[in-house]
This record gives C-alpha cells, structure tokens and sequence, in this order.
C-alpha cells in the first residue's frame, strides 16, 4: 500500500472541504450569529490537518493501485464525516460528538435522519452546512475532487468507481474528468433551476436554497420541524415531487441527452420500471387510504406521491404524518425504501437496477431448470450482462439483507420495538432518513442510545459506499503491504 | 408434459393417501367418535378418485421426465391438500373449506399454524389426523411414494430432488429407494424414541404420539391450546427441545451413520453451525431475559433453549409467551425464522447451508475486489460447490425475501399491523407456526380473514417446495406437450 499516496490524495481533499465550510462561515459572520467561532474553529483544524497530511507525503509519484484507491474513497468518507460534525459539536447544536458525527455522516451520505429536535432554533449557518453536507455527498465527494484537481490523472477511473453507486460502472466519455463534470454541471443546473421555482413558489431565498440541496440529492434535512408539512402548499410539493423523481434518475441518461440532444436515453428499461414502481405503489397506498381512512382521493394522492418518491428516492422529505396510516401502506413504503432509485443517481438502497437483473436471472433459472444443457444469457437495454456481474448483485442482495438483519438485532437491543428498530436500519442503510414509530415522521433520531447511534452510522456509510467499498477492507489480504505477484 | 402419467402416479398416492387416512377413521371407530362418519366419507372419495386416476397409467410404462417429475410433485402436493382437508371439513371443525385446507396445508408442509381457536374440544381422532398430515409431510410424500411403490423406478431422482429440501443432493446409497427407506426407517426410529419418553415423562399415550409426530416432522400442531406451556414440565420441555435439534439437521448424516457405523459425519460444517447458532441465540436470549425481565437465570436458559430450537427447527411450539419477551429477542426468534434447520432436515427456512455457502461466496469475492483475476473455488467440507449450484443460491434467496416482502403487503392489506403481518409470512414461509402479535404464541390464524389465508396457504407451499418446483410450473415451456428440440 502506497500510504504516501493515499495521503497526499486525502489532505488536499480535506484541504478543498475547509473552503467549503467557509460558506456557512460568511453567513455566520454576515448574520453575527454566534456558531461563527464554531465554524472558524472547524475550517481551521480541517485545513490544517489537510495540509500536514499533504505536506507529510514522501512523493506524489507511484501508482495509484485497486487498494489504494479502496483506502482514499474510505479515508475521504471518514475525514469528511468526522471533520464535518466539528462545527454541529463546537456550536452546541448538539449533547455528543456522536450526535454531532450522526448529523454529519446523516448529511453526507444524503440519508437525512437527523438528532435534532428543534431545528428552527438553530442558527442559519448551522442550517446551511446540514444542506451543503448533502449536496456534496450526494454526487459524492470523490467526484468533485477528480474535477477540482486536474493532476490526479490516472486512478481516477479506480477512485469514481469505488464511490459511484451502480451494478455496472460505465463511462460515456472516453475521459473520466470530462464525465465528473458534467455530471456536476447538470447537478449544479438542477439545483439552480430548483432554487429558482421554489423562490416562485413563495419561499425566501435561504429556505429555497437549503430545500433544493436537500432536494437534488435526495438528502432529506429540512428548516423546519415539520419538514415540508410546514408550508402545506400544493405548488411547493408538486415541485419537490418532480425534482426528487429527477433526482432518483440514473444522471447518466440526463449526460446522453444532454450531449446527444435527445430523448431518446430515456428509453431506458430502469428508468421506465423506476417510474413504473412509483405509480404502482401510488395507485396501491390511495387505495388503502381512501378504502381504510375515507382520506378524499385528493389528499390520497398529493401525499400518496410524496410519500412514495420521496421513500423510494431516499430522500426522507416528509409532506404528512404517514406512521398513522394504515398497515399496508406503511409496508409499501417499507419495501421501497429497500428498492431505492436508479443506479448512477443520488439515491440510496439496492438499486432498480439490480433487482431487475436478479428478477431476470431468476426467469432464466428457471428455464434451466427444464432444460438443463440451455445457455441463457441475460440481457438489459440489448446488452448482454456477463455472469460474474450478475453473481455480484446476487451477493449484494444477500449482504444487504445480512447486515439490515445484524444491525436491527443490535438497534432492538436499544429498547425500539421491533418495527422501530427495522424501519430505523432499513431507513438509515438506505440513505432514507425518517422511519416509523419513535424514528417516524414526526420525531427525531435523538431519542436513540450512544451505541444505537454509533450502529446507525455505521449502516449509513456501508449504505452509501454500497457495501463493498468499506466491506473489502476487512480481508487481511488487503492490508499486506506487498504484492505476491 | 405427459398428463397420463402424472394422473397415473397421483391415483397410486392417493390410494395411499385413503390408506393413511383410515388410521384415524380406525381410532375414531374405536372411540366411537362422531367424527367417524367424516372420515369414512374422506376415506371414500379419496379412494375413489385415486382409482380412477390410477386407471390412466400402467405402472410398467410410466417414464417420468424433467416435466413430469415437476408435475408430479406439485400436483401430489395439491391433491394431497385438497384432499387432506375433507375430514376437517366433513367433521365441521372449522368455518370454511379454506380454513379447512389452511389448515391441512399447514399440516402438511409442517407449518403448524392452526385456525382452530379451541383445539382441546377436538375428538382424538382429528387431532391424530392433525399429526398425521404433519408426520407424512414432514419426510416428504413423495419419499413416502417412492418406498410404497417398488416399480417406479424411472424419475425417482428426478421426483426425489423435486421435493427433498437442500441446495445440493448427496446421494449415499447408489439406488434412490435404498436412500428413501433407509430415511423413512430412521424417521420411524426417532418417532418411536420420542414417543416412548414423552409417555414416560407423563403424557397420554395419545398425546405422546400426537407430540412426537409433530416434533420429528418440526411441526408444531399441538393438542393443547396452549401448546407445550400446557404441560409445563422441565423433562417434557427438555425431550422436545432435544428432537426438535435433532430433527432439523441433516437426516444424510444419520445415514450416513447408520451405514459406516462410525461417529465421524457429525463432523460437518452445516451442522457445527447451526448448533452453534442455537448456542448463540440461546445464550444472547437469556441474557436478555434474565436482565430485561428479571427471570431466574436457569429459568431464563431452559425458555430461551426451547424457544430457540422451536423456531429455527420451524417447529413453532411455545413453552413461554414469548410475545411479550423484549424486543431484541423477538427480532432475533424473527430472524430464526428466515435461516431454519439443515439441508435434508424436515424443517422449513432458508437453511443453514445456503446461508453458509452465500456467506462464503461474499468473502471470497471481496478477495477478489482486490485482485480481480483471482479464481477462487468455494469449498464446503470439502467439496467443490459449483458455480450453477451457487448461482441457485444466490436466486433462491433473492426469491424468499421478495416473497417475503409481497406477501406481507398483502397481509398487511387485511389489517394486521406491519410487523404482525411480517412475522405471519415469515412464520408460513419458513413452515414455522406462529409469528407475533394477532398470529402469537397464545393466539391462531383464525382471525385472518379469507384472503390473508389463502396467501399464507400459497406461502406454506412455496416455502415447503423451495420455490422452483412451484415457479417453474409458471413457465410456458412447461406445458408444451413436445420437446423443442
């Protein structure tokens, strides 16, 4: 392993994300808020840890390798997290600095549950950074470092792979920077567009900046206690409903239509079965709104949407109080915050994608077992998936189960009540946000031990980094230092 | 597919099906039960249509292929349903015929979850077709068949794999009968053993027979209302707890035993396992039990044992009301219901084998995210797994949750509340019994309504055939009647 590298490569990120805390550091300072000394403080010890680890390094020379690149995508998520939840802590927003890491590692990786009870007692600044936490983790973090520092050069591919979410990684330019920017182009555009409808919509400019953060990257902090239930307006949720759906999208058909000028890559089978799934689970959650709780079909399917883009994308936005809706809807939304989005998109979970090619791969299962001599192969958008992909997502599957299993045993030992403490994993592993009951709409993660926490932050960074990347540092193999070959 | 043959083979087991059958209709003769006259009619219609099903095919030129043995195994399974359910119906022990054949389905694939509230006002000869459909059920009909039988040679593997539970077949004996009956004794060993102590430990005679049919098939009809609470006495707990661990591992190691006369097979992966998953489980249940609710540290051990081997058996006997445990253990008895017994064993579940090969599978292939052109063989006792063999795995997996999860939206639909309607499937999938909540331990499915049912029944069946020989009736290549190529 090449530490010199890893950190040469991890101090000039951290040293790019203390400028970024200088944002909300200006507001603080315009505002003459007192969480300015807060952010003084953080963006001081970021940077300077930044530049000694930079400054440490022997040579920037060496190539970067699969392992090294495994140890900067965790090294980044864990500095990021760590060094993120210093300005929540050192302003007093929060009792712990677990609290203060579960807020920040919430932020990041676009989940969205928060420890905070009361928010609109926080001091603005505080309230920017919870938002931009979740608009640079929802890209990721990675992909804008390939964009701000043109001389990474080779590795890249390795680094946006580690991170990117997605069965099948493929790039559209032959240039892995050219693909990081413009996928933070259209990101940016998103965001711009977002902002600038919201204003129209009525809010003022710092509630319509945080919101299209939260938004776009399907994060799910909000100014308000009351999420987006506080301003009860149509015109508000039906723009948050089509941006949050947008933003469940693989972006990378946004890049093909974008650089092709079509609309043809929207003919894509993931795309129409994500947009499938949510209208289904919509038609089935107003049905049983308005059979078991005579809620107007109206209302059914203002807050029936919501609810469902905002559960599938992981976003965790919240438009009414759903933990007093009636079972079945409750286990809809259950289900979907498992399913997640499109590959490729700010979302968390399984990823539509790799349900569909489990669902095919058992068709074709089943063929086999009548034929047993046949050869299938399994295809999506006319591109033949090649079985060691195929395996990959199947253990997937497995692991995610395995580990939602694992860590809901140790939430319930916490004192949640059985279906509290599974909605909290599946909610937390998802990158959704709220869950039901104690964890629900209405309430906060606050209420959850130290440990219970500490588990939660754990779910939501192997959620994020799909498993894998943080998975893989636990084999010996990967810490000796010499190749045997 | 060959429709003569299947009828042909399905009128010879339903004639043998008339001839299980009148055990009870003999004990309800000598009791001079009213429940008599339903029997004699059963009996009747049972034997009537086995013969003029059994009209369509001559033994001597039955060939049984892939199609026909899949054909065979499910359409055995529904007759033998369908038909299980006339004595429940005749006698009027239940509401409905669905009741009727949800309860027979839960005998047979042994479930054990009842519909009947009041089991105890039931005439013995009811209760012992209870055990009995448990008893038949639980080694396999068709391994029942296929011993009766003598001349049907041709397919027997073919039917042998299509309804003996497990990821793999070993075959010990060269000649699949040789396997059946040497299975078959074992079973009628075991049986003979248990129902021997559990007479001298105290029960009935009856009760004895009743109990140790439903234990060695991991069953869990009881002849109590509430259940082996009933009795509560340490040695009957303690016999039970021991079959029901012995019963849910794998009967090829007894086999294999009972043929080389050495102790060396019990020195199997699976098996170590899934006994240290019981140790384990017990131990972390206990524990709670004793600091959570203050039980006397033996007590706490002796309910947490039992608890744990009647669930992960799917058993689904209860000696405590583990409903009001704390949360945690209720997750963790939650979770035994998804892993379930051995390969090969009677029990229901995923089965600790493929948890096992799927956890293998995960770290070999994180080795291989480090060095991607590894090959690495997956290996269990020895032997070589195959890539098909894993693949099934993975599949079979993926297929059980999302059973899993679209069942319990559909549960959740007739108004159970989410985590009840989860435990119900988890409960029918797994073949266990009871769940928690409106399905617990002191309570029945009769509350269900109709159409919560009639899913559980499909689920007892799913979970009972492993999904593929069911499924794969739902292709169209299985119903054409010629080969394609």
């Amino acid at each position: 392993m090449n530490y010199s590298l890893v950190r040469g490569i991890v101090g000039r990120l951290l040293i790019g994300y203390a400028l970024t805390m200088l944002i909300p550091f200006i507001l603080a300072v315009f505002n003459r808020e007192s969480s300015s000394s807060a952010f003084l403080l953080s963006l001081t010890i970021t940077a300077v840890l930044g530049f000694l680890m930079y400054r440490l390094r022997e040579s920037t020379e060496g190539k970067m390798g699969i392992r090294e690149s495994f140890v900067i995508v965790a090294g980044a998520w864990f500095f990021t997290s760590l060094l993120g939840a210093l300005p929540f802590w050192i302003s007093g927003s929060v009792p712990t600095y677990i609290d203060a890491l579960f807020e920040a590692v919430s932020g990041l990786t676009t989940t969205g549950s928060s420890v905070i009870d009361d928010v609109e007692i926080l001091p603005m600044s505080i309230l920017l950074w919870r938002s931009i936490t979740h608009w640079l983790g929802g890209m990721g973090i990675i992909v804008l470092f390939i964009i701000l520092l043109p001389n990474t050069g080779f590795g890249a591919v390795q680094l946006f792979n580690a991170e990117v979410p997605g069965p099948l990684s493929k790039r559209i330019m032959p240039r892995i920077r050219d693909t990081a920017i413009s996928l933070w182009r259209i990101y940016t555009f998103f965001t711009l567009v977002l902002i600038g409808l919201l204003l129209a919509a009525g809010l003022d400019l710092f509630d319509a900046v945080n919101n299209a953060f939260s938004t776009v990257s399907a994060g799910g902090f909000s100014t308000k206690n009351a999420s987006i239930m506080h301003y009860n307006s149509l015109a508000i949720e039906g723009i948050i409903i089509v941006f949050i759906i947008i933003a469940g999208g693989n972006y990378r058909l946004y890049l093909e239509a974008w650089t092709k000028k079509s609309l043809k890559p929207f003919r894509n089978t993931e795309f129409i079965t994500y947009l499938s799934i949510i209208c289904v689970s919509t038609v089935l959650i107003m049905g049983g709104l308005w059979l078991t709780h005579d809620k107007p079909p109206d209302y059914a399917l203002r807050h029936g949407l919501f609810q469902v883009v905002s559960m599938v994308t992981g976003t965790g936005f919240v438009s009414t109080d759903y933990d007093l809706w009636p079972a079945i809807t409750k286990l809809i939304l259950f289900v979907l915050m498992f399913i997640g989005g499109c590959a490729g998109s700010t979302t968390g979970g399984i990823k539509i994608a790799r349900i569909m090619l489990l669902t095919k791969h058992t068709w074709s299962m089943l063929t086999r077992g009548l034929h047993p001599q046949a050869v299938s192969s399994i295809k999506l958008d006319g591109k033949p998936i090649n079985a060691a992909a195929v395996n990959m997502v199947s253990l997937f599957f497995f692991l995610y189960v395995g580990i939602f299993a694992i860590a809901t045993i140790l939430v319930a030992g916490t004192g949640l009540e059985p279906m509290d403490a599974m909605s909290a994993v599946a909610a937390s592993l998802g990158n959704v946000g709220p869950g039901f009951g104690i964890v629900g709409p209405t309430t906060t993660f606050a209420s959850v031990t130290i440990f219970g926490k500490s588990v939660l932050i754990l779910c939501m960074l192997l959620g994020r980094l799909e498993l894998f990347t943080l998975l893989i540092l636990l084999r010996p193999e990967f810490w000796k230092t010499k190749n045997r070959w | 597919m060959n429709i003569p043959v299947i009828l042909g083979l399905l009128g010879r087991l339903l004639i043998v099906y008339a001839g299980a059958m009148s055990i009870p209709l003999v004990l309800a003769l000598a009791l001079e039960e009213w429940s008599r006259l339903a029997f004699l009619l059963s009996v009747f219609l049972t034997l009537l249509t086995g013969l003029v099903f059994a009209r369509q095919a001559k033994l001597t030129e039955m060939k049984i292929g892939v199609r026909e043995a899949f054909g065979s195994v499910v359409g055995a399974w529904i007759l033998a349903s369908l038909f299980g359910a006339l004595p429940f119906q005749f006698a009027d022990v239940v509401p409905t015929y669905i009741d009727a054949v949800f309860e027979t389905v839960s005998g047979l694939t042994t479930t054990g979850a009842s519909v009947i509230p009041d089991v105890e006002s039931l005439p013995q000869s009811i209760l012992l077709w209870r055990s009995l459909t448990h008893w038949l059920g639980g080694m396999g009909i068709i391994v029942l068949f296929i011993v009766l039988l003598p001349k049907t040679d041709l397919g027997t593997v073919l039917l042998f794999n299509a309804e003996v539970p497990g990821p793999t077949h070993d075959r010990v004996m060269p000649r699949i009968r040789d396997t059946a009956i040497t299975l078959w004794k074992i079973y009628l060993i075991f049986t003979a053993i248990c129902t021997l102590l559990l007479w001298s430990a105290g029960m009935t005679f009856l009760d004895a027979v009743n109990n140790s049919f439903a234990t060695i098939a991991t069953g869990g009809f009881s002849t109590k209302n509430t259940s082996i609470m009933f009795y509560d006495s340490l040695a009957i707990e303690m016999i039970l707890s021991f079959f029901m661990i012995v019963s849910g591992a794998n009967f090829v190691i007894y086999l294999t035993i009972w043929r080389k006369k050495s102790l060396k097979p019990f020195r199997n992966t699976e098996l170590i396992t899934y006994l240290l998953i019981i140790l384990g489980s017990t131990l972390v249940i206990a524990g709670s039990l004793w600091f959570n609710i203050g039980e006397s540290p033996l007590l706490a051990v002796r309910h947490a044992l039992f608890q744990v081997s009647s669930i992960i058996t799917t058993t689904g006997y209860a000696s405590a009301d583990f409903d009001l445990w704390p949360s945690m253990t209720k997750i963790i008895l939650f979770l035994l219901m998804f892993i379930g017994g051995s390969a090969g064993s009677t029990s229901g579940g995923i089965k600790v084998s493929r948890i096992i090969l799927l956890a293998k599978k995960t770290w070999a292939e994180l080795k291989r995210g480090i060095h991607p052109r590894v090959i690495s063989g997956i290996k269990l006792d020895g032997k070589v797994i195959d890539t098909e063999t894993l693949n099934r795995v993975g599949i079979f997996f993926f297929l059980y949750i999302v059973t899993f999860a679209g069942a319990s939206i559909l549960i959740a639909g007739t108004g159970l509340k989410p985590f009840d309607a989860m435990s119900a499937v988890a409960a029918t999938l797994g073949n266990v019994g009871p769940g928690f909540g409106f399905v617990g331990p002191t309570t029945t499915f009769a509350g269900i309504n109709l159409f919560g049912k009639a899913v559980l029944t499909v689920c007892m069946l799913v979970g009972r055939l492993e999904f593929f020989t069911l499924l794969i009736i739902f292709r169209r290549e299985f119903w054409r009647r010629q080969k394609t190529w």
